[in-house]
């Protein structure tokens, strides 16, 4: 993994300070950032919670590759961080979060767009939705791809 | 030499609705590609839970990975060993 790089698969909550601390440098001059957290209504039912199910290993390594590719898609120097959840989180609460800094906000913006866009194509993690009938869930998602 | 190679399959996601311990056990020829241990997953999980409509679809669309990389469609299956079968993902 780069060492301008964090990826994390936690079952601990998210501290929105951690990625910040993580990405500041004094020639970046652009933060980013992208924060996802449960919504209380999906396609009309009312969701009380989320289950996040997760490959731990597996993920990492292709959030590892993905950030790879956000560096590649720039010459101007990238920090990036970026923790996923896994366990229950109730509505409110943070899934996910992105940050990059670049030394401009273009670069910046774009990385981070498209980190949040590959994670959700390609990133071996599943979420079931609890509902306030008590039913349960699991969204459907992106097949991943397989050479 | 071994005709028969047993597979340990993790179940993620969706795929754990079929078995409460999120992994089954089967066994396949020597050399069978991933399609034929598909078919035998199916096989497995319909003996199991014969009161759940196993939803083939969702299994068709999974894909089987080791703990570090998805495998390739052309791979084929050699040795005793774990693999772990991904359904479509939503993370985020």
């Amino acid at each position: 993994m780069s060492s301008n790089c964090l990826i994390q698969i936690s079952e601990n909550k998210i501290h929105i300070q951690d990625a910040f601390d993580y990405i500041s440098a004094n020639e970046h001059g652009a933060n980013s950032s992208f924060i996802g957290s449960i919504r209380s209504k999906n396609l009309g039912k009312d969701v009380i919670a989320v289950s996040y199910d997760a490959c731990t290993s597996l993920a990492t390594n292709i959030l590892s590759q993905i950030c790879e590719e956000a560096q590649q898609q720039t010459t101007e120097p990238l920090r990036i961080y970026i923790t996923h959840f896994k366990g229950r989180l109730q509505v409110g609460e943070t899934s996910i979060i992105i940050a990059v800094s670049s030394p401009h906000r273009h670069e910046a913006f774009v990385a981070c767009r498209f980190l949040i866009e590959e994670i959700k194509k390609r990133c071996p993690i599943w979420k079931q939705e609890h509902y306030s009938n008590g039913n349960s869930e699991w969204v459907k998602g992106h097949a991943l791809c397989q050479h | 030499m071994n005709t028969e190679i047993t597979l340990t399959v993790k179940l993620k996601g969706a795929l754990q609705q079929y078995n409460k311990e999120s992994k089954i056990c089967v066994k396949v020829p020597n050399n069978s590609n991933l399609s034929t241990l598909k078919e035998a997953i199916i096989r497995a999980l319909q003996k199991e839970a014969p009161t759940l409509t196993c939803d083939t679809a969702l299994i068709e669309s999974s894909v089987f990975a080791n703990e570090t990389e998805i495998l390739e469609r052309s791979s084929t299956l050699k040795t005793d060993q774990t693999l772990i079968l991904l359904p479509p993902v939503c993370g985020g």
